[in-house]
């Protein structure tokens, strides 16, 4: 089978900018929510994280990677410094190897403890175009949102934050909440389903389950910007220290639109390489599938043996 | 009140890690190096080892001789008049250790074997 160019009979379902350009939604997204509290949280935050929390104080969020010795993400999680204690969303599907991570090291004099936020406390997150207008509709009370800062209004976390040049909006409720399902109602604003969350994120190159598992490394899944190289040792930091001063990166995230559901594994392209697909998701018959493939594919490769059009977008 | 705060609000604490009887293995070696190193003070000071989050490879170890901790949740492992501390918190990642201590001026002093280890890093300092 010739490999096939991508036909745009219909621009709003051509590439995946495209579906990102749609008005902002809000999906309800299967995350990982704990809760540490203790003096020490930061600083036992910082021994694992791939990013320099020192300076994470109240009111603040940063962002970080979790790796394996081996450089490998295992988890992608948000810290909020709430004051006494810093709330965790990471991946749902890596839940319990995380919370083991952050429970088993916790020093034995130091007394920190995890808890549980899953069910009740839910994470929501807004993607699409103009994420911000959504929320000044929600609540036109709340200020304008920054990065790196959180704001909390009737006990929602609001936080903004940008991927891939996306502006993303994240919102932590209590599941309990009424006034602000209340507000959803009376805006009439629908809370995705967690299918259409996996169509946003890969619409936006944002890695998931499939992508933070052991297998991939942070330039692997365009989560460069989360390893810090100067703040010393945490878990991969070798492996990440090595690959920025002796090697480059050999691989790359990109996102496929095409006509026909894709199979997760190897699918070979038109330049010779070949994409690794890693998730995939159906909307509006668009499917769009996210995959990891070797730095050196061509912007122009399209998939071989893929019965109707594909359109390749490097993340 | 706040997301984490009001009235008969709180969250579940994650399961405790699991405890396990430790058992440690430490060489003619360095039983010699830490008893020079406690010089009499066997009666009053513990070497008290542990693990925490940090390093490259997940974990690092800790070895500190200590007054005595006041503290219940420890394991104590008695090895003719050394008195060796390990908390139930760090019993899975520690049981079956085996300490050494090499005399050497390059790479030299207490050393860590662990079977629970996966890897280490090259310092010796950190495991996973």
């Amino acid at each position: 089978m010739l490999a096939s160019r991508v036909v745009v009979a219909n621009p709003s379902v051509d590439t995946m900018s495209t579906a990102s350009e749609n008005s902002a939604q809000i999906y309800l997204v299967k995350s990982s929510i704990s809760v540490m509290e203790g003096l020490e949280c930061v600083n036992h935050l910082n021994n694992i994280l791939s990013t320099d929390i020192t300076s994470l104080d109240k009111g603040m969020r940063m962002d970080g990677l979790i790796c394996d010795s081996n450089g490998r993400v295992t988890d992608i999680v948000n810290c909020y410094h709430m004051g006494q204690s810093i709330l965790i969303v990471g991946i749902d599907s890596n839940t319990d190897s995380t919370r083991e991570l952050l429970t088993k090291g916790i020093p034995w004099n130091q007394n920190l403890s995890l808890l549980d936020g899953n069910g009740v406390l839910e994470h929501l997150r807004i993607i699409g175009r103009h994420p911000s207008s959504l929320v000044e509709s929600l609540y036109p009370e709340l200020s304008e949102l920054s990065e790196h800062k959180y704001s909390e209004f009737e006990n929602v976390v609001f936080s903004k934050f940008m991927h891939n040049e996306h502006e993303i909006i994240d919102l932590i409720v209590r599941s309990d909440n009424t006034d602000f399902y209340g507000r959803l109602e009376r805006h009439d604003y629908k809370i995705s389903k967690l299918e259409d969350w996996e169509f946003a994120r890969i619409t936006v190159g944002y890695p998931g389950s499939n992508e933070a598992n052991t297998k991939f490394l942070p330039h692997d899944i365009g989560m460069i910007n989360l390893i810090s190289l100067n703040k010393g040792c945490y878990p991969g930091q070798e492996i990440h220290a090595r690959l920025d001063s002796r090697s480059k990166p050999k691989k790359r995230m990109v996102v496929l639109a095409t006509g026909d559901a894709l199979e997760i594994g190897k699918h070979s392209l038109s330049d010779g390489n070949s994409v690794n697909v890693t998730s995939k998701a159906l909307r509006d018959g668009l499917h769009l599938s996210m995959g990891i493939c070797s730095v050196d594919v061509s912007n122009d490769a399209t998939l071989v043996n893929c019965n109707g059009y594909s359109k390749l977008t490097l993340i | 009140m706040g997301i984490l705060g009001g009235e008969g609000f709180s969250l579940p604490v994650v399961s405790k890690v699991d405890v396990v009887d430790v058992s440690i293995e430490l060489t003619e070696t360095a039983k010699a190096a830490l008893s020079a190193s406690m010089s009499g003070e066997e009666d009053t000071h513990v070497l008290l080892i542990s693990a925490q989050s940090g390093g490259c490879s997940g974990f690092m170890y800790d070895m500190a001789i200590v007054e005595e901790p006041d503290n219940s949740g420890f394991q104590k492992i008695q090895f003719e008049g050394i008195r060796i501390f390990i908390h139930d918190k760090d019993s899975t990642m520690l049981n079956g250790i085996r300490v050494d201590y090499k005399d050497s001026l390059m790479g030299g002093g207490f050393q860590i074997e662990n079977p629970n280890a996966s890897k280490s890093c090259g310092c010796g300092q950190s495991f996973s």
